[in-house]
């Protein structure tokens, strides 16, 4: 800052002497010609205006190193803790108490606090607070229940209505949802599979993200609960936690285990009603050609009657059985979407509500999950902007049905997702997939029609036919920063954002 | 004087059942925290085991284990600065000292706050309590 005013001080100095010599020549101006005044006024002007502009010049360097001086990077008492304070936190009663607390633990160890260390801890404490005060929520909530005399189940799946989709307890409402939902499963079931359900359930850790997952395997290796059990919680839950291509594999694995054994005993049944049917001929045949008289009769007549008896319960677990036997080799992978193995080996996700397939890329060759990943994905944000008419613009060209997406097509999905903050290296769950499509819906706020408004974003190009990624990406980071203003706000946002485009 | 003695004896009996009731009913009021782990994950710290450094010697370290939220909280900075010298964390480096001192005042005091909800007002949620 001194070697800034000494600079200057020394620019005003060398350019004195002309001032003042113009300002000498100015008194004899009557000596001069009328060229030479109005040469020398000019030149008065031109060095009044260089003093002006080193002046002001010196003035925001000045500022400018008093602003520094305020942006210390070291609090070493209270006075400049508070005048940080008061620049950086003005009003905000919750970070003066965070910070006077560290600080004043800081100073009985002889510590000065540098401005980064205070910052950081502001802000942790105050994220740490908000967790802490949703928990707080949940307490009082609870214990306003439990006043009001409602059973712990009642309570369960109240605060599960009222907390879901709270991010910073999701993992606990996700363990009581799943927890609850298996309980109610097990009670319908013979008391030694019960038993074994409940033990496991007793073992589960509620806080853990991966308790439920680890209660299903130990339910898929339990000596003591039926096939049947297993594979009615299998068919009841792995939708819902199945986040890897290895658990989707898995699962369409066990479905198609599962049918080729309903196939199976289809088949034996099949056998075992041919060969009564034959039967019962042969002995109706033999009846027939007996006398009226013959003793005999009696005994084939009851033989006749246990063999038709026994082919009306086959036929009856024929019936069952085809009932039980799945249409296909498929399972509700999320609400609305299913994964299916197709009679060619290939899988595809099925978007039920459009009846269309995305086709996953054949993982038979190493390096797959990657593109398979994608792929599913895709059909996330693709239903989205489909209901919304502008899938066909935003993927182009269009997704063809039953077909593997392209690689540009997996790449704008993958952008989508990433952009707006999800994990895009497991499968979304129901609750990234409900703020996916909220998140989308901003793109159609506009009073055009779908593609109307991607042109109105700039996000679509009418003259090349085709999006601008950047556009999409910048205009999708400002959705998910606005996630929790009013619609209005957001589409103001990324307005601004056009503007400054 | 029989009769005495059969008073003194029955008074004596009401004495300590009374004695009795009234530690019952204090001990059932206090709040037991060694009965809380918390060594395992909560909501703050959701991934205890990908701590890494300084944050994973504070949480692993038995002295800070034992002590509820309010205790850590209070800690005195001396007997932290004391502790933290054990696990190789000194005033010398400053701002490691600091970075450490910031983890444990928040993250790891919430975290042990978040652990005490769980274990008093949410545990009973669990369906195994249901049976």
């Amino acid at each position: 800052m001194r070697n800034n005013f000494e600079n200057n001080s020394a620019m005003l100095k060398s350019a004195e002497p002309l001032l003042d010599s113009a300002d000498s020549l100015s008194g004899n101006q009557d000596f001069q010609t009328l060229e030479q005044l109005n040469y020398r006024a000019k030149q008065h002007k031109l060095q009044r205006k260089s003093r002006e502009k080193i002046e002001e010049n010196e003035h925001k360097k000045v500022e400018l190193d008093l602003e520094k001086e305020m942006c210390f990077t070291e609090i070493s008492n209270e006075n400049e803790l508070n005048k940080f304070l008061e620049n950086n936190y003005p009003n905000n009663i919750n970070a003066k108490k965070i910070s006077h607390n560290y600080f004043q633990r800081q100073n009985e160890l002889g510590l000065s606090v540098s401005v980064e260390v205070i910052e950081n801890y502001i802000k942790s404490q105050t994220e740490d607070n908000n967790e802490l005060s949703a928990e707080d929520q949940i307490k009082n909530y609870k214990e306003e229940l439990t006043k009001q005399g409602k059973s712990q189940s009642e309570i369960l799946q109240l605060l599960i209505a009222e907390f879901e989709g709270n991010e910073s307890i999701s993992v606990w409402v996700e363990n009581w949802k799943s927890y609850l939902k298996l309980y109610h499963l097990a009670e319908s079931k013979p008391l030694a599979e019960k038993t074994a359900i409940f033990s496991i359930i007793n073992k589960a850790d509620f806080t853990s993200e991966t308790a439920f997952s680890t209660s299903l395997v130990e339910i898929s290796q339990s000596a003591d609960i039926s096939n049947e059990t297993k594979l009615e919680i299998s068919r009841e839950f792995n939708g819902a936690n199945v986040f890897s291509v290895d658990d989707m594999n898995y699962t369409l694995k066990e479905v198609k285990n599962h049918k080729e054994k309903i196939e199976n005993a289809i088949s034996t049944k099949s056998c075992e009603k041919s060969s009564l049917d034959l039967e019962i001929d042969t002995l109706e045949d033999e009846l027939e050609k007996l006398p009226l008289d013959d003793p005999k009769r009696k005994e084939l007549e009851a033989e006749i009657n246990q063999k038709k008896e026994a082919l009306e319960q086959t036929e009856n677990e024929i019936n069952q059985l085809e009932k039980e036997k799945p249409k296909d080799i498929s399972f509700q992978l999320r609400e609305g979407f299913s994964a299916k193995l197709n009679p060619d080996g290939s899988r595809s996700i099925k978007i039920l509500a459009k009846d269309f397939a995305i086709k996953l890329p054949s993982n038979f060759l190493p390096l797959t999950t990657t593109k398979n990943l994608r792929a599913i994905n895709l059909s996330f944000p693709y239903l989205a902007l489909k209901n919304q008419n502008i899938a066909d613009y935003i993927f182009s060209p269009n997704l063809d049905n039953n077909s593997v997406p392209s690689k540009s097509q997996r790449d704008i999905g993958h952008l989508i997702i990433s952009t707006l903050g999800f994990d895009d290296k497991r499968i979304l769950s129901e609750e990234n997939i409900k703020q996916l499509n909220k998140d989308l819906s901003k793109l159609t706020l506009g009073v055009g029609r779908g593609q109307e408004n991607l042109i109105e974003l700039e996000i679509y190009d009418i003259s090349s036919q085709s999006i601008d990624k950047t556009r999409l990406a910048e205009v999708l980071k400002v959705v998910r920063e606005g996630r929790d203003l009013e619609d209005t706000l957001v589409f103001e946002k990324i307005k601004n954002i056009q503007t400054k485009g | 004087m029989k009769i005495l003695k059969v008073i003194a004896i029955a008074l004596l009996f009401t004495a300590t059942a009374c004695a009795q009731k009234t530690e019952t009913t204090t001990t059932t009021k206090k709040l037991d925290y060694s009965l809380i782990d918390y060594s395992k994950r909560s909501n703050i710290i959701k991934h205890p085991e990908n701590l890494t450094g300084d944050e994973k010697a504070i949480f692993q370290h038995k002295f800070f284990q034992k002590l509820n939220s309010k205790e850590t909280e209070n800690l005195a900075p001396q007997i932290v600065k004391i502790e933290f010298a054990k696990l190789g964390i000194t005033t010398e480096e400053k701002r490691q000292f600091q970075n450490a001192y910031s983890f444990f005042m928040s993250k790891y005091t919430s975290h042990k706050k978040s652990c005490e909800n769980w274990y008093f007002h949410f545990k009973d949620l669990a369906p195994d309590s249901q049976n």
